[in-house]
This record gives structure tokens, sequence and C-alpha cells, in this order.
């Protein structure tokens, strides 16, 4: 869609704040390369909005609340245990069928050998954070990252907007896979360094230790060489995030796949004040 | 079982208790009364843990247990400060702040003597709140809709606001900055 002024103008903060979905943001990124006028209103309103990040207070607890916090729990963990101790004297029996159903379900818990995508996705990884597999490409510019994969893989890419409230892209590099060139793409979020593998799903089978649901996708997760993965097909494609934490995973995955925001931004929001 | 809950807990609530103070501070205005409501939110997140959705936005699912807990503790103040509409949104009194914050002597001494945050206390307290979930909490704005149970498009128009206050502040103390950094470089040429 060809973006005027006036509509780049009020998407703008929505833009900054990581708030419009994957094609609205390259509408603006495609807009901004050619508008200069836009480009600057761009440059002026993001020194703004890093000067207001980065100046408005922090709030840091008193001492003593944590500690205070700390106490609160503990008598609440006590208080709990002694229920239980009084509930497990009193009825034994239901204890021993909690117990029983518990370890049922345990033993009833998918366990299917990682499949080949995510070793991949792992090794590379790891290769990356050792520095023994360099980016083929360092940018954290989505667009041009997109633009030098597109040469080079046989499947389309669309990646998340930019910029994305605290994941940062760092660049991608080419990653063989079934005799294939899949995309390895680096972010940082916070201190933490995160990737994505992604490649055509075809033939492509994912499996992990333990799967759930999200917006009628299927994810699996699992743990490999004391990484956490995070991997799902989707729309033809097959992706695998890792880190070294399986929440860092799932945020990264929660910025496409945990929101409906954009449903919900009223359609009359910018033609009015409310 | 427990023990690997109560640790879990640890790991996911205990690092939020900044945020949380920084959030009873904006409801309630005073540090006690803050370090109360984050003392009652950490225990009742303790016994509702269970009800927690792992790898989901704790720090979101914290703040709603606050501000529940504000709205039950404290129901006309509550009102005054979550309420979808209040004063300073109309059009009029939009208008007046924005030409006090432009030309009002008084409010930039006021404000620009200071920092940052007293002009973030002089916003209204519905502008106050959406710009520190937003700019310092990092909330997305359907997370702040969902928190202060008010439509997006309020969260979105409130920040907007919010922000172009401040701007006007900053912008203020910035032209009151140079004056007096020029006042101050005449003072020293006349001195030598």
């Amino acid at each position: 869609m060809i973006l005027d002024c006036q509509t780049m103008g009020r998407l703008l903060h929505p833009y900054l704040d990581g708030e419009l979905s994957a094609r609205e943001a390259l509408d603006i990124q495609a807009h901004l390369e050619r508008c200069p006028d836009c480009g600057a209103l761009y440059r002026n309103e993001k020194l703004f909005l890093d000067l207001l990040k980065g100046s408005l207070p922090v709030p840091v607890a008193p001492d003593g609340l944590r500690q205070r916090a700390r106490k609160v729990v503990e008598a609440a963990g006590q208080e709990k245990q002694s229920r239980k101790r009084f509930r497990l004297m009193a009825v034994p029996s239901l204890a021993f069928a909690v117990v029983a159903l518990l370890v049922v379900g345990i033993l009833a818990l998918e366990k299917k050998p990682l499949q080949d995508l995510v070793d991949v996705a792992v090794n590379t990884h790891q290769g990356y954070l050792n520095d023994n597999l360099p980016l083929d490409i360092k940018s954290n510019d989505p667009v041009q990252v997109v633009r030098w994969f597109e040469k080079r893989v046989n499947f389309p890419i669309s990646l998340g907007q930019e910029p994305v409230k605290n994941l940062r892209l760092r660049g991608g590099r080419l990653v063989e896979f079934q005799g294939e060139n899949a995309v390895f793409l680096a972010y940082e979020m916070g201190q933490h360094r995160l990737s994505l593998l992604m490649t055509a799903s075809e033939g492509v089978n994912l499996s992990g230790a333990e799967g759930f649901n999200l917006e009628q996708t299927r994810f699996y997760q699992s743990a490999n060489h004391g990484f956490q993965t995070l991997s799902w097909t989707q729309e033809g494609l097959a992706y695998v995030i890792v880190s070294e934490k399986q929440e860092l995973n799932k945020q990264a995955c929660m910025i496409c796949h945990g929101s409906n925001r954009q449903q919900l931004i009223p359609k009359d929001f910018y033609d009015k004040e409310i | 079982m427990d023990e690997e809950k109560d640790r879990l807990f640890e790991e996911v609530v205990l690092p939020c208790l900044d945020a949380l103070y920084g959030f009873g501070l904006l409801l309630t205005g005073r540090s006690s009364e803050a370090e109360d409501l984050v003392q009652d939110t950490v225990l009742r997140a303790y016994r509702f843990f269970r009800h927690y959705q792992q790898g989901t936005n704790c720090k979101a699912w914290l703040f709603t247990i606050m501000k529940h807990i504000f709205l039950n503790q404290a129901t006309q103040r509550a009102r005054e400060v979550l309420c979808p509409y209040q004063s300073g949104e109309s059009d009029v009194l939009w208008e007046d702040l924005m030409n006090q914050a432009q030309g009002s002597s008084d409010l930039r001494h006021e404000v620009f003597s200071k920092d940052i945050q007293k002009a973030l206390g002089l916003l209204p307290s519905s502008f106050r709140l959406v710009v520190v979930l937003k700019d310092v909490e990092g909330f997305s704005y359907d997370e702040i809709a969902k928190l202060l149970d008010c439509p997006m498009g309020t969260v979105m128009s409130r920040l907007s606001r919010g922000r172009n206050l401040l701007r006007q502040f900053l912008q203020a103390y910035g032209d009151q900055s140079a004056e007096k950094h020029m006042e101050r470089q005449n003072e020293r040429r006349h001195a030598s």
C-alpha cells in the first residue's frame, strides 16, 4: 500500500513503538525511503522518544520492601505447607491417588526425538555465539536483511516489524539444511542473544518434548545441548528459535503470535481525538 | 514440586518489585501506601500463582492484581486515577494545559528548574499513567488497554497527548536553559 504523508504522521508513533504489523511497518519504511520530509520527521520523533525514554525516572523500591515481600511469601509458604501436611494425614488415600495420577500424567507426556532442523538451529546458534559462524550480513534493518536473503533462498521471507520492543535484529547468515539454503537470523533481547532459523516446511516434521497451541499454531519446546528451543510451522515455513531460556523464546514469539492487538485498534482512531 | 514453584515464583515475580512499587506510587501517590500495595500484591500473586501462565508477561499479570487490590481498597480514588475519562482529557482542558506548557513562565520556572520527573508529575494522572506504562515499563498498547480497562484508542490518544505535553515542557526547558546560558556567557564577557 502506498502511504500518504498524513497517514504516515498518524502511524509514526505506533511504528516507533513497534505496534504495527510487519506489512504496515514495511509500508512505512518504503515511504520513509522516498519522502525526505517524513524522513526528517521520523528522525526528530525518534530522537525525542529516545530522549524521553532515557530521561523518565525508573522506579526503585525502597531497601526494606524486597525483604518484606520475601517474608510475606515465606510465611504464606509455611502456612500452605502446614495445611497440606494436615490434609495428607487426614486423607492418605486421596493423597496417594493424586500422586498416582501425577506419575501417570508425567509418563504420558509426549517424548519424541528431536528433528534435524532443531539440531541445525542449535548448532548454528552455538557456532554464532562462539564466533565460529559469523553473520553473512550485519544489519538491524529488516528491509536490508530481507533483500539480501531474497536472492539466496527459495522461499518468501517476511520479517517482523522493526523497531520491536526489546528485540533487536543483528543480521543473518545462510545455513544449509537438507541440501537447500535456510535463513539464520540473530537477535538481541536485552543482554541475551536469540536466533531464528527458518526454512520451507515441506518435509520438516517438528517435535519436542512438550507441545502447546497458541492462536491455532502448534509450538514445540525442547532442551538441546544446554539451549532451549521453540519450533513451529506456519504458512509453508518452519521456524526454530534458540536461546538459553524458554521464557525468552516465548517472549520473542509472543510479539507475533501472542496478541491480536491489531484487530483491537479501532478503525476510527486515526480520524478523531478521543 | 512446591520448591520448584517457589523458585519459579522468586525468579519471575521478585524482579518486578521495582516496577510494582512504581505502579503503586502512580496509583496511590504515597510511598507508604505503595509499599503496602506491593506487599498485598505479592501475597496474592503467591496464592494464585497456579493461574499464572509461564512465558506470558508476568509484570502485566502482577500489575493487574495490583490494580484490582487498589480498586477494592480505595474505590473512589481508584475511579479518579483509572477511569476512562477524567479531567484533562476534554479539548478545553487540553488546550489550557498546552498553553500553560508553552507560555506560562510560572509553570516553566516550576517545571524546568527541576527535572522531567516534576514535569511528569504535572501531567493529568491518566496521561501520566499511560506514558509511564509505555515508556518506562514497556507495555504494548493492547496490554495497557487491558490493564486500564479502556479502549486501545484511548490509550493511544492519552499517550500521544502526554508525550506532546512533555515535549512542550522539554522544549520550554531547553529555551530557558539556552537563555540562561547566553546570560552567563554575557556576564563572563563583561567581567573579563
